[in-house]
């Protein structure tokens, strides 16, 4: 898994799209192994393709999957819920803290 | 020639339409070809048709090199189907496969040649029925699409389906496909609509009970089948005939092992019926069809090719041949060429054409000095591109040495300034600056016009004593029609287009 890829701040629609389909993959495959694992069914949204222009939606889902997947695994977890893709600092701090969830929860279900 | 005063500058007015622009047509940006508009509507950074240049950059088309020696010969009565490269250890080799069903090695170092597999092992050679791949740097493993079609080679042993396995064990028998790739350690073939994949750490056991398997795809959108299983990004993409999808999360837990992975479709609509136009390009991948070049970004299938619309479709279903990729390292910029038979726009004859891309925005056209080229492939090691190239009998280096033996040929777009609308008759001024690497043949640039060679002016420049910029002495003309463009066309083996440009004067007016 490119979990790396995940750390990258997107800047082109090229790497909108690769970040994106990294992203909702890697949820996709942290939904399916807790369900293997557990028999707990998460949500999963659909949060790829999406426009980071006009998509609150987004977040708000996003950060549902995130709430509930900290819950199952035990991960103390950031607060994913605000997001601004326009504003540099803003956007960085939340790459960050987005791939560290995914990063320490692929590490707890042996996905990377 | 008498002269006539242009008219006087008059504010617009919608009785009164503003005089076109004025000034020279300059051909110097160098932005790739593009065949989508009509010549016309080409940009002015751009030209119409490159075939033999480079564009690399504002000011520098230069000439592309040609082919190397010949590094492999096939056997007497036999011709080449396909080749792909492996190493083993550090040492390069190409695995060739011929059409007597034999597969020979040769090390693209010291062209020593050795049988991999005797006549009548692959029972039908063509390019679909073969895949290949390398197992880290121990192993080349290639598939052929009959019942016992599963090998393994490691540079001097040929392990075959029933016989001994490398490691322990003995080969698997019925395992069969016609593509194969590595990915989580673990041996992928691709049989029609069904993958199949080994336990883990394992090139010879598929069985279920150590954690292999296999699933088919009855997914509507499949098709008809599997073409390749390539690994990128930490991916398994599967790419269908019309149809991507890609595999993650794969894992293999309990006792007995199972093995789990998430199976997901990209694209619905788009994939690939040529296998061998599919490759890696960077973290994504790109891949070639009936209606042009596209990258995979992520899950994202997106057209890349529209500047070759106007040639990329011009031979129906490409009279049955089989498209081919690969990738070279060319004048430091790394390049991809796929392979397609085209109408060649200036002699309106059918070619196998290089089409080639920068990754970015230029696209342009290349053919070698050989007859016809059938199949290419790309040598990678130490990060290095080379594109290798076969007329069916020769396998050689492409884009190996400056050469004059091949055409090389320009089309600029046709402008239609200064006022083609209004046109009678005008004089021209055609100027410019070359740059000479090498000294050896000449140029021509024709001057011509919307009604193509009818009225076409040849200007042959004299060639420079000596390497270097060359500013050639402007050269006159009559416009021969209301749009007008340039032709270039050499053999010249290494010079630099910098700049050409022509000036106008309208002469005399329609109407």
């Amino acid at each position: 898994m490119a979990l790396a890829v995940l750390g990258e701040t997107p800047k082109t629609p090229e790497q909108l799209a690769v970040w994106s389909f990294v992203h909702m993959s890697h949820h996709r495959d942290i939904i399916r192994v807790i369900f293997e694992a557990t028999g707990l069914r998460l949500d999963e949204w659909v949060i790829d393709p999406f426009d980071p222009n006009s998509d609150d939606t987004w977040i708000y889902q996003h950060a549902i999957m995130h709430n509930q997947m900290d819950s199952v695994l035990g991960i103390a977890g950031y607060d994913l819920s605000t997001l601004d893709w326009q504003d540099p600092e803003i956007l960085a701090s939340w790459i960050n803290a987005n791939q560290t969830e995914h990063y320490i929860a692929g590490n707890i279900l042996g996905l990377g | 020639m008498p002269q006539v005063e242009p008219p006087q500058e008059q504010p617009s007015t919608p009785y009164t339409p503003a005089m076109p622009a004025q000034g020279p047509l300059i051909l110097d940006k160098m932005a790739g070809m593009n065949t989508s508009p009509d010549r016309m509507g080409v940009s002015d950074d751009q030209l119409f048709w490159i075939d033999g240049f480079m564009p690399l950059d504002d000011n520098n088309l230069r000439t592309l090199p040609g082919v190397g020696p010949q590094l492999y010969n096939a056997p007497p009565g036999t011709t080449i189907i396909y080749f792909d490269f492996f190493n083993i250890a550090s040492s390069p080799k190409c695995a060739v496969f011929l059409s007597n069903g034999k597969v020979d090695q040769f090390d693209t170092d010291t062209l020593a040649v050795t049988q991999i597999a005797p006549p009548g092992t692959v029972l039908v050679p063509f390019i679909n029925n073969i895949g290949t791949t390398q197992y880290g740097n121990q192993y080349l493993i290639f598939v052929c699409r009959q019942n016992d079609g599963y090998f393994i080679w490691d540079g001097a042993v040929l392990y075959v389906p029933g016989g001994p396995a490398p490691g322990g064990g003995l080969m698997p028998l019925g395992l069969h496909g016609s593509a194969v790739e590595i990915y989580q350690d673990r041996v992928w073939i691709a049989n029609d609509a069904t993958i199949i994949f080994s336990a883990p750490s394992s090139v010879s056991d598929f069985t279920g009970g150590s954690g292999g398997g296999s699933f088919t795809s009855n997914d509507s959108f499949l098709k008809v089948l599997f073409e390749r299983v390539v690994s990128v990004n930490g991916f398994l993409y599967q790419i269908g005939d019309s149809s991507v999808n890609y595999i993650s999360g794969v894992q293999t837990t309990g006792s007995p092992p199972v093995t789990t992975f998430t199976n997901q479709n990209a694209d619905a609509q788009v994939g690939s019926p040529y296998p061998a136009s599919v490759e890696v390009f960077g973290r994504n991948i790109l891949m070639a069809n009936s209606f042009g070049v596209h990258v995979i970004y992520g899950s994202e299938v997106k057209k890349v090719s529209k500047p070759l619309d106007g040639v990329y479709s011009s031979v129906a279903s490409f009279a049955g041949f089989q498209l081919s990729s690969g990738q070279a390292t060319i004048f430091g910029r790394r390049c991809w060429c796929v392979l397609v038979p085209i109408i060649d726009p200036i002699s309106g004859l059918l070619r196998n054409k290089l089409m080639m891309w920068d990754g970015d925005k230029r696209w342009w056209a290349s053919e070698q000095d050989v007859a016809s080229i059938i199949f290419i492939r790309h040598q990678e090691i130490n990060s290095t591109f080379t594109l290798w190239g076969t007329d069916g009998a020769i396998i050689r280096r492409y884009f190996a040495v400056g050469s004059f033996g091949f055409q090389k040929n320009l089309l600029s777009k046709l402008w239609s300034r200064p006022g083609w609308f209004m046109t009678g008759k005008a004089g021209g001024m055609l100027w410019g600056c070359i740059k000479y690497n090498f000294v050896d043949s000449a140029i021509v640039v024709r001057v011509e016009s919307e009604t193509g060679l009818a009225f076409a002016q040849s200007l042959p420049l004299p060639l420079p004593g000596a390497a270097g910029y060359n500013v050639f002495d402007p050269q006159s003309f009559v416009q021969p029609g209301k749009l007008i463009g340039m032709f270039v066309s050499t053999t010249a083996s290494d010079i630099t287009i910098n700049t050409l440009g022509i000036d106008i004067q309208i002469t005399e007016y329609r109407g």
